[in-house]
């Protein structure tokens, strides 16, 4: 859609709305990354410039734990939902069976009700038959919601490959799942990736369902940070987040130039 | 199509299957049944029939949040709309490249701890925050503003965390679009707007109700942000039915508020497929 | 000969669409045989059958004297090379041929050895490390051949593999495949809806209509002796007659149509009693400017079109039947608005179809 007939004025003024929009999006990021260099303890005015809570933030023992605890409920959680996910949009996509659509509107629940109501829906089950709230009982709600977001990212990509390619394996002596794991599998690799990367971010920055599903003992890093906001948000929190943000935008720049150079060969 | 041996056909099927059996029907349906129970001395739950919970929900009070909630949701999405539509009109006209890269941009914040991000604001916001100080500083204001805990800054905040929702199942819809047509309507004499009008919007209706969906339910639930941002008087959906499990302890009656805010939400998703939607557009 | 294949009354059903037909036939060892016939015939069920991916609603089908009606496709000695090709696009060349081998655990050492000759065999040496994207239309079909081959299998199936190549690459694609399954001496079961490509290629036709093989046997045997109607208009063309029996003359039969006269040879195998339909090809139709004996058909002729090497003329008889010949020299072509006579030599026309007379 490129018109190269625009006046000068109309594309200063949209590429400045353009641009008006990631200032809005980064200005808190902006913030963030600022004020975890800040001097001041209490971070709401910014006095000075050090580096000092980069370092401190690791003996915070409270918020290490937490930022444990995620690591480890994002780690299993993106696992498990991703193999169940893929393997369900397998199923989905090929097979019928019954009770598919029925399958399909409760994959749907997760991504559309509000996930206050996946929270105390979880929490109720687990009071009712006496398991006590713990890292698991986050682990179990984090799969819940992920499964149907890397199941219908898998099942996106699916539709786009062609099925005669297992008839052809098949027809070469590869039984079903052997068919499955060396043609389908690898050529679903794009999809899975992007459904993992989704579950992660999911994972990892989930306040609500966590809030509800999590023990004393099994504060994730939002929850913690959550009980922080009202004594004030520290600096360690900032420099903790300024580097799961990098990490994060290395992962995203890595998946996003895949993307470009892809669409490069694609000329 | 080929009949496959049914081991390999299973093994793709029980487990989601089971995960959701266990996970989402049974839990919702324990909560539908404890909406008609009564709450227990202690707090628990008391087993008996009872739709005192559904009736209490009609009361003056309750549905007063209700509504307010429903309204700040409203005004949420109105607002993401209104700012993504035309950023995602303005980045068609780039390179395909710009285009991933500005897609890229537009999610990388949506995977930076959304509670920091809102404190951040906070740290704007305050009276004696970034925003005051430099308009005060500029002498564009002689008092600060008081933009933190009221309903604005709360709908700034949802803003914030929802405008991705909004900008990628647009811009889907939009990449779609044949550019041919836009220079056909261009060459039959339409003018910019009329282009917008006639074509861009119509042919991406879906696109703008996923997006809406996928930023009005969210907005009902989302209580962390009212908390950080908004005052005492607001009150989302989701603070009430917080509140009533972990506050006032009277689970019953969180569940027939939670079973109220899913018939909503399923209206919602009724309208939406009436319309046209699509559940797959959702899936972003 | 031995019978590699046996299908025994196959019946396919779809719902409602009855697609495959109580179709028998067998597959003789080392011979290329091909299914023809328009699309929705069944063939390529038919063919889809045999190699495992679609289960026979009835009957039998046999590999080798064993039933196989369930048996999956990765459980048969039997080979497929798809419309498509369906090469795998994230393995190279080499790994796309070497794919059976591995599926049977063949050593390392021994694939690399095989890979190598099948890949000259289809004159693709060189090419082993590329990727399917950077193939030809023409290339990516030898690889599918390659990869079928190169497994042994007792018979080959392919799905009117070449109808995605231009015309020229099409032909000389034909010759290699005859070629190859000449020279490995292995059995070739092709479908195609190309009469061209099948009466070119094949040791045997089946040429298949509506879910059933109407007429199966060597090429020429289907051309000059077709046994039914659909067989005399889909293989090459036809003009048909039609009449009742008048009499018998030495040894052929005089025929009275709504247009005149005609003769046949007599044939044993039909009674007297019926309508016959007769089929005579344009190439030899007779035209003449005078009655001959035992014809009285006549017409006028309406056009003369040269195509390439050879003259269309078509005439037009008293009922409007428009009657097509093929003149492959350039002279004795009569000139349009002429008054001729249709006649034949008795043994051209066959008869392909009778109908009760209706009393």
């Amino acid at each position: 859609m490129l018109t190269r007939n625009e006046s000068l004025w109309k594309r200063i003024s949209k590429n400045f709305y353009i641009w008006l929009v990631f200032f809005f999006l980064y200005l808190p990021i902006a913030v963030v990354f600022i004020y975890s260099f800040n001097t001041s303890k209490m971070n709401i005015l910014f006095e000075g410039f050090t580096t000092r809570w980069y370092g401190s933030m690791l003996h915070n023992q409270v918020l290490m734990e937490a930022f444990q605890n995620s690591l480890v409920v994002c780690f299993v959680s993106t696992l498990v939902s991703t193999v169940i996910g893929t393997l369900g949009a397998v199923a989905i996509h090929r097979y019928k069976f019954p009770g598919k659509g029925f399958l399909e509107n409760m994959l749907y629940i997760p991504v559309v009700i509000p996930e206050v109501v996946l929270g105390i829906s979880l929490l109720s089950v687990y009071t009712a038959a006496s398991i006590p709230l713990s890292l698991n009982t986050v682990i179990y709600a984090h799969i819940t919601f992920c499964i149907p977001f890397v199941l219908i990212t898998v099942k996106a990509r699916l539709a786009g490959l062609d099925g005669a390619l297992e008839e052809a394996a098949m027809d070469l002596g590869a039984r079903p799942f052997t068919a499955f794991y060396r043609v389908t599998l690898p050529l679903l690799t794009p999809g899975i990736a992007a459904g993992a990367l989704l579950s992660i971010t999911l994972s990892l920055d989930d306040v609500i369902v966590s809030f509800f599903t999590s023990g004393p003992d099994s504060q994730t890093l939002p929850l913690q940070i959550f009980a922080m906001v009202r004594t004030g948000v520290t600096p360690e929190v900032n420099a903790l987040c300024t580097l799961i943000m990098l990490v994060t935008i290395l992962l995203i720049i890595g998946n996003t130039i895949r993307q470009v150079r892809h669409l490069k060969k694609g000329k | 199509m080929l009949k496959k041996i049914n081991i390999f056909k299973w093994f793709t099927i029980l487990p989601v299957y089971l995960w959701m059996l266990l996970f989402i029907l049974i839990p919702n349906l324990y909560i539908f049944a404890m909406s008609f129970m009564k709450r227990g001395i202690y707090g628990g739950v008391e087993w008996g029939f009872s739709i005192k919970n559904y009736i209490g929900i009609f009361h003056g009070m309750y549905m007063s949040i209700f509504f307010q909630s429903m309204l700040l949701a409203f005004e949420t999405t109105v607002i993401c709309l209104l700012i993504a539509y035309p950023f995602t009109m303005f980045i068609m006209n780039k390179s395909k490249i710009f285009q991933t890269i500005a897609i890229a941009t537009v999610t990388i914040p949506f995977m930076i701890s959304s509670l920091v991000r809102l404190f951040a604001w906070i740290t704007l916001l305050r009276t004696n925050g970034v925003i005051n100080t430099l308009l005060l500083h500029l002498h564009l204001i002689h008092q600060p503003l008081s933009i933190l805990y009221t309903n604005g800054a709360v709908i700034l905040g949802m803003v914030y965390m929802l405008l991705p929702f909004m900008i990628l199942p647009i811009y889907t819809s939009m990449e779609k679009i044949d550019g041919g047509l836009i220079e056909a309507a261009k060459d039959l004499g339409a003018r910019d707007l009329n282009v917008i009008s006639n074509i861009l919007i119509p042919l991406t209706i879906p696109g703008i109700f996923a997006g809406s969906i996928l930023v009005f339910i969210p907005s009902l639930g989302y209580f962390f942000v009212s908390d950080m941002l908004g005052g005492s008087q607001t009150i989302l959906i989701g603070s009430l039915i917080r509140d009533e499990f972990l506050t006032a302890r009277n689970w019953p009656f969180g569940a027939a508020l939670s079973i109220f805010l899913i018939i909503l939400t399923l209206v919602v998703l009724r309208i939406y497929s009436k319309l046209g939607g699509k559940m797959d557009d959702l899936g972003v | 000969m031995n019978s590699v294949i046996t299908l025994e009354k196959v019946n396919k059903v779809y719902g409602n669409h009855h697609v495959v037909h109580n179709l028998s036939l067998r597959v003789n060892e080392g011979e290329f045989l091909t299914l023809l016939g328009p699309s929705g015939c069944g063939k390529t069920t038919t063919l889809r059958m045999i190699a495992g991916f679609e289960v026979p609603t009835d009957g039998a089908i046999y590999l080798n004297d064993q039933r196989v009606n369930e048996v999956p496709p990765y459980k048969r000695k039997v080979n497929t090379v798809f419309q498509n090709y369906e090469l795998f696009p994230h393995l190279t060349v080499a790994a796309n041929v070497a794919f059976g081998l591995k599926m049977k655990r063949v050593k390392r050492s021994e694939i690399k050895d095989r890979v190598a000759k099948m890949l000259s065999l289809v004159q693709l040496e060189g090419y082993g490390d590329r990727k399917p994207s950077q193939l030809s239309g023409g290339q990516k079909q030898r690889v599918a051949i390659a990869r079928s081959l190169i497994n042994q299998p007792k018979v080959l199936l392919l799905d009117e593999p070449l109808s995605a190549l231009d015309l020229k690459l099409r032909k000389q694609m034909q010759f290699e495949l005859k070629r190859l399954q000449r020279k490995l001496d292995f059995t070739f079961i092709y479908v195609t809806h190309d009469q061209e490509e099948a009466m070119t290629m094949s040791d045997r036709v089946a040429v298949m209509h509506n879910g059933n093989i109407e007429q199966i046997g060597h090429p020429r045997d289907i051309y000059e002796r077709p046994q039914t109607r659909f067989v005399s208009d889909f293989i090459g063309e036809s003009n048909f007659f039609s009449g009742e029996f008048d009499k018998n003359v030495d040894d052929q039969w005089l025929i009275r149509s709504k247009n005149g006269f005609f003769t046949v040879s007599a044939n044993p195998a039909f009674e007297t009693d019926k309508k016959f339909y007769a089929s005579v090809r344009p190439e030899n139709i007779l035209l003449s400017e005078a009655p001959v004996d035992g014809f009285s058909i006549s017409g006028t002729v309406i056009d003369n079109v040269f195509i390439g090497g050879f003259t269309r003329t078509i005439v037009r008889l008293e009922d409007n039947t428009e009657i097509k010949k093929t003149t492959y020299s350039k002279s004795g072509i009569l000139p349009v608005d002429q008054k001729v006579y249709i006649h034949w030599s008795k043994e051209d026309a066959v008869i392909v179809d009778t109908e009760p007379l209706e009393k």
